[in-house]
């Protein structure tokens, strides 16, 4: 089932309850106040919050040392240090609900899934499709991220054609394309972004050995 | 007045223009068709290309490709009961239930005329909203629009989706990443730390690249979803039977598009809450309503919503056009690309260069027009669009990502940008933090504090013109009214939401 948004805690209105699904967070009233006393802060809020919390106070200690504007009036330091008070007291509040959360209270949501996946909520967003990532997906994960590391490193030497080429053709590979398609893709991709950016819009993209 | 519509026509008239909308509507059916790839994602992907073109040409390709996708994240809803996009989400359910009946044609012939609908609505609000608007706007100064982007950062906050704390830690991040760089008040360097590549502060484009194009497939490989069967159309009769429908639904279609309207006007709220909301109020409306979601599924909701999506698309760029406050995160993105460019939307837009306004205007009635022949065209071509292995797919956009990034600048600097907001956009969303108040924080993080520095120093730090002055004083009783608006709401609504509170 496609649940709003599992435990969507609201646009505005949508208390009315554009739960069609009978998803644990998707009844009617799931609206923000009503839903946060039922629904168990995971355990991306508590390091988030503290995260947001220590940037917070970091940020207010070192806004500390810029000048300030002649006459002794705050200048640079001023929004940097609202910012820094609010997303300490922000970042509290989350560490303080976790700490006091009420463990018999069944999470609406898993703790991993995004509570709400606003903007940019997504395909199936099933309750049902739990999501503890497996090994594979970290992998492939960090196969993505290394990728770009690798393009940083090794572009300015190898060229951009070969590196791209080399970098998708692995990458689709690692992600299950057969060989045969991997590599057609990784060629037809690589074509394609040397005619709309340097071609068409006239990037310099890195040569290499080859000119 | 017919003058300007002349020379507008004329602009509009420019075979590279033209190009630019077809190539991007086709981009946009492509992008929004594919589960898991939203109009937000194609926004930040088409944001390079966007960069170098002019203005007009940039805002056009940005509105033909986004109110094509939205229609496009319909086809997989029927298909294969995935939402392309997160605004077609709210009726997925009933556009597969009706499909596996047999009336797919139908579910997507009403959601691509809907769309159309909707959209040419919502930009007939824009028409007459806007300029109104900017009369009151062209009085504005500092304190202003010191106001003015309060209250758009408040409501992107409170109305975001998800937990309220939440959607203010991830605007006070973005606000904090705005502020890196040379400060406005005395050109001191903040946040540095003695690097010269980040004066200029961190670079917009690529920040969006990341946030919104690498953190997006990080999420499809690492939740990767299941895949459904596909479904044959019959499209014989579609549009008589299309049109026949529409006319029966016609109210559900008014409201939707005035909701959507509404809704996409406010900051931070875009096409998939106008959505759920016209779903909501059609299912609490229509005699069927009970029907809505369940068994065979409902036309009524996807002319609603389907609707509503789009004209919240459109009237997004209200508040854009005229203050310069983004109306959701596709407009966001439109404008932090503007101002890179040097181009600031304000009032001026309104008295100034009438023809290039009625050339946007134009725009999105083209845009909704050219919708139609190329939706259709998908629709017959029905589920090949979905065919696209997501092992092939991503790291094609990984790839765009890179290359993206470093066309703006020709440099490293912008992919380890782009490679580190995707990282954080990523494990944000992971732990529940909603992305569009961090857009809107960098976009108006530097505009908050401009009008504030200004209006200060021009007074010697006289603060009572924040608060006496007439239009400041609405201004800001209005952000107070809706920061007070989650303390007020249970007032509103106890009487539904308590048994629910203690059933639970």
């Amino acid at each position: 089932m496609t649940g709003p948004a599992a435990g969507s805690e609201a646009g505005p209105g949508a208390g009315a309850g554009p739960g069609a699904g009978p998803g644990a967070g998707s009844g009617p009233g799931s609206g923000s106040r009503a839903g946060q006393g039922r629904e168990r802060p995971g355990l991306g809020d508590v390091i988030g919050g503290g995260l947001a919390a220590g940037l917070g106070v970091a940020v207010i200690l070192y806004a500390r040392g810029f000048p300030s504007l002649p006459g002794g009036a705050p200048g640079p330091a001023l929004f940097p240090s609202i910012i820094g008070a609010l997303l300490a007291a922000f970042g509290l509040v989350l560490v303080v609900r976790w700490v006091r959360r009420d463990r018999t209270a069944r999470p609406a949501v898993d703790p991993g899934e995004p509570g709400a996946p606003g903007e940019r909520g997504e395909p199936g967003e099933s309750v049902e499709r739990a999501s503890i990532p497996s090994r594979t997906a970290w992998t492939n994960a960090a196969a993505i991220l290394g990728s770009v590391v690798l393009y940083l490193l090794v572009a300015g030497i190898l060229g951009f054609a070969i590196t791209i080429t080399l970098l998708l053709f692995g990458l689709m590979w690692r992600l299950g394309a057969r060989p045969v398609v991997a590599a057609a893709a990784a060629i037809g991709t690589t074509a394609l972004i040397y005619l709309l950016f340097q071609v068409v819009l006239l990037v310099p993209l890195p040569t290499g050995p080859f000119g | 007045m017919a003058q300007d519509l002349g020379s507008a026509m004329a602009m509009l008239a420019d075979p590279v223009l033209l190009l630019v909308m077809l190539a991007s509507a086709i981009y946009g059916l492509f992008i929004g068709a594919i589960p898991g790839l939203t109009a937000t994602l194609a926004t930040a992907l088409l944001v390079p290309f966007a960069f170098f073109l002019d203005p007009l040409p940039a805002i056009a390709s940005i509105i033909t490709m986004s109110a094509v996708a939205i229609f496009a994240g319909d086809l997989p809803s029927a298909l294969v009961r995935m939402p392309g996009t997160p605004a077609s989400a709210a009726y997925t359910e009933d556009a597969y239930r009706l499909t596996r009946a047999g009336q797919g044609a139908r579910v997507l012939g009403v959601g691509l005329v809907g769309s159309a609908i909707g959209g040419i609505a919502g930009a007939l609000i824009l028409i007459v909203a806007a300029p109104l608007l900017a009369e009151v706007a062209l009085r504005f100064t500092s304190y202003e629009y010191f106001w003015v982007a309060v209250l758009g950062l408040t409501a992107s906050v409170i109305i975001s989706r998800g937990s309220q704390v939440k959607g203010a830690i991830a605007l006070l991040l973005g606000m904090f990443l705005s502020t890196v760089g040379i400060d406005i008040a005395l050109g001191y360097e903040r946040f540095t730390f003695g690097s010269t590549a980040l004066l200029q502060g961190i670079s917009f484009i690529p920040a969006m690249i990341g946030l919104f194009g690498l953190s997006e497939v990080l999420r499809i490989v690492m939740d990767p979803a299941a895949r459904g069967a596909r479904v044959r159309l019959n499209t014989k009769g579609m549009f008589r039977d299309t049109f026949r429908t529409l006319w029966r639904y016609r109210k559900g279609m008014a409201s939707g598009t005035a909701i959507g309207g509404a809704i996409g006007a406010l900051p931070g709220a875009g096409g998939d809450v106008a959505a759920w909301v016209s779903y909501a109020v059609a299912k609490n409306t229509a005699k069927e309503g009970h029907l809505f979601g369940r068994g065979k599924g409902h036309i009524e909701p996807i002319v609603a919503a389907g609707s509503s999506n789009n004209s919240a698309l459109a009237s997004a760029y209200v508040p854009s056009l005229v203050f310069g406050i983004p109306g959701d995160t596709i407009t966001a993105i439109l404008i932090g690309v503007l101002l890179v460019k040097g181009v600031e939307p304000g009032p001026a837009l309104f008295s100034g260069q009438t023809p290039m306004l009625y050339a946007i205007y134009l725009t999105f009635i083209l845009a909704n027009l050219l919708l139609i022949p190329l939706g259709y065209a998908a629709i017959r071509g029905g589920g090949h669009l979905l065919r696209m292995p997501p092992a092939v797919l991503v790291p094609m956009i990984v790839a765009f990502c890179v290359v993206g990034s470093y066309a703006i600048n020709n440099g490293n600097l912008e992919i380890v940008v782009m490679l580190l907001m995707g990282v954080l956009g990523y494990l944000l969303e992971r732990g529940g933090f909603p992305l569009a108040p961090m857009v809107l924080g960098l976009v108006l993080g530097p505009i908050v504090e401009k009008n504030f520095m200004q209006s200060v120093i021009k007074t010697n730090w006289d603060l009572s013109q924040f608060l006496t002055r007439p239009i400041s004083a609405i201004l800001m009783t209005t952000t107070l009214l809706v920061l007070a608006w989650p303390l007020l709401r249970p007032l509103f609504r106890r009487r539904t939401a308590d048994p629910v509170t203690r059933l639970e």
